[in-house]
């Protein structure tokens, strides 16, 4: 089974329920509408034509590689008036949504570009003006109550969820900005353990001496012992 | 009997003016008629029997069909045998209002079901509907840029003669796709698919469109359509060049492509 053709089929299918929840779709369309735009990804070396019309966007595969490289510097011709080809690395696409930063992405060599500069300034502003209200999307499904309850919940696990992240984030910041300088070094560390060591030697030392002399006085004890038991005898 | 020569045997049969129908021999003049008899019946249920039996993947092969087709805005495109208008809206969004795409088919009822469904989603402008044998197209010479037959070669009587008249009304520069059952590339999976086509596709077809008959045909007509290289050269012998073939699911399916200089 041809796989770019399951892969465009199931963005074609995310990006047109995506258009389909949001509450803008026919605006956000209207700029695009008969334009196609050619999106070259880098580290696979395929090119995705997105296809726009008033109410949908269909995606196709480049499988003749007529996209592979930059049309202008190739055939000029490739390209008609309502298109434009993009090429950018996967890691990359997120910035498209950064309208403002489009020509520092070009001029830093992130994103290559040819044709028409309007259509992307389009795409980029569907992909940042897409208003989707998930409450609205789930009571189609749950009914309002349900719907309204469930995104409450969602929204406090998030919210639950983003606060735990961000005191995670400050303790290892803390941690490693912070503490790190008041930490005991290395060598004091090292010194500590070489005195506990010469501490423990030396208590060993002095237990086997006492021992040694506590012998001693056992033995001087018997000693003693013995000769009062001798005079004894002899009186 | 490999599929190449089934497709050899029943050209040399057409010269005894009987043609196959399935596994069955008929009068050419009868085939146009059972074969429309075939469609009828299943018009209506088309699109969700294609779904069942294919699991869906007809919509992956057709996804490929256009993704190779090279359509761009302005052309004009034929898509026979069309049925019920998978490939023509796709195309009628790719061309635009500044070009044409006309939905053929033989049979009044695909037809029917494919303006229908291409109505309800909006899909108007650009697209026109015509009833037309694939053997005597009734349009002018050099006048499409891209023609698309997918899963309707195999039902026409004259393979040849159909390729013929697609190749007349195709413009120099223009490309004919296809899309038809084929030969399975390994033995195995031929074995597989026997199994599932005589005898899961008939009673599915019972319990769904309550008609094992048309899809008992179905699977005797894909046996009976030429394979994979005996369709290549076909249609280079009615003049199409550079022509190409590409095998989907292990040849169950393969998009033939060729071109008209």
């Amino acid at each position: 089974m041809p796989a770019i053709q399951v892969v465009t089929s199931a963005i074609e299918l995310a990006v047109n329920q995506a258009l389909d929840w949001s509450l803008n779709k026919e605006q956000a369309l209207k700029p695009l509408a008969g334009k196609n735009c050619i999106i070259f990804i880098q580290e696979v070396e395929q090119a995705l034509i997105f296809n726009f019309s008033a109410s949908s966007i269909y995606v196709k595969a480049d499988v003749d590689a007529q996209y592979a490289t930059n049309p202008e510097d190739e055939t000029p011709s490739i390209l008609s008036d309502d298109e434009c080809w993009i090429s950018l690395s996967i890691f990359a696409i997120d910035k498209l949504k950064q309208n403002s930063q489009m020509t520092k992405l070009i001029k830093s060599g992130q994103l290559d570009f040819a044709g028409d500069l309007s259509i992307l300034q389009a795409l980029s502003k569907l992909f940042d003006k897409l208003e989707l209200d998930l409450e609205e999307i789930l009571s189609k499904y749950l009914g309002d109550v349900a719907a309204h309850n469930v995104n409450q919940i969602g929204q406090k696990l998030v919210s639950d969820l983003a606060h735990h992240a961000d005191l995670l984030k400050h303790t290892f910041a803390d941690a490693a900005l912070d503490e790190k300088k008041v930490a005991v070094r290395s060598i004091l560390v090292a010194n500590y353990c070489d005195q506990v060591t010469e501490l423990k030697s030396g208590f060993d030392r002095a237990e086997a001496r006492l021992n040694l002399l506590a012998n001693k006085l056992s033995e001087l004890n018997k000693a003693t012992a013995n000769q009062s038991l001798n005079n004894k005898s002899h009186k | 009997m490999s599929q190449g020569n089934s497709a050899v045997e029943s050209e040399s049969k057409q010269n005894d003016d009987t043609i196959d129908f399935g596994y069955k021999q008929v009068k050419k003049e009868e085939k146009v008629e059972l074969v429309a008899d075939v469609f009828n019946s299943v018009a209506q249920k088309y699109d969700i029997m294609n779904d069942l039996m294919s699991f869906g993947i007809h919509r992956i092969w057709k996804r490929f069909t256009i993704d190779a087709s090279g359509a761009r805005k302005g052309q004009k495109i034929l898509d026979l045998a069309g049925g019920t208008g998978d490939l023509a809206s796709k195309f009628s969004q790719i061309v635009g209002e500044r070009g044409q795409v006309v939905l053929a088919d033989i049979n009044h009822s695909m037809l029917n079901v494919g303006k229908e469904k291409l109505n309800n989603k909006g899909i108007i402008g650009n697209i026109n509907y015509v009833q037309a044998n694939a053997e005597a197209l009734p349009f002018p010479d050099n006048h499409f840029d891209l023609i698309t037959i997918a899963f309707g070669l195999r039902n026409v009587t004259d393979k040849s003669k159909a390729l013929a008249s697609m190749f007349r009304v195709l413009k120099p520069g223009g490309r004919l796709l296809v899309l038809e059952f084929s030969k399975p590339t390994t033995e195995s999976l031929s074995k597989l698919y026997d199994f599932y086509s005589f005898y899961v596709l008939p009673q599915m077809g019972q319990v769904v469109a309550n008609d094992s008959e048309s899809y008992k045909y179905l699977a005797e007509s894909i046996r009976m359509h030429p394979d994979q290289d005996t369709l290549e050269q076909m249609m280079v012998d009615v003049g199409f060049e550079q022509t190409t073939y590409h095998n989907m699911t292990g040849g169950i399916v393969a998009l033939h492509r060729g071109f008209k200089f």
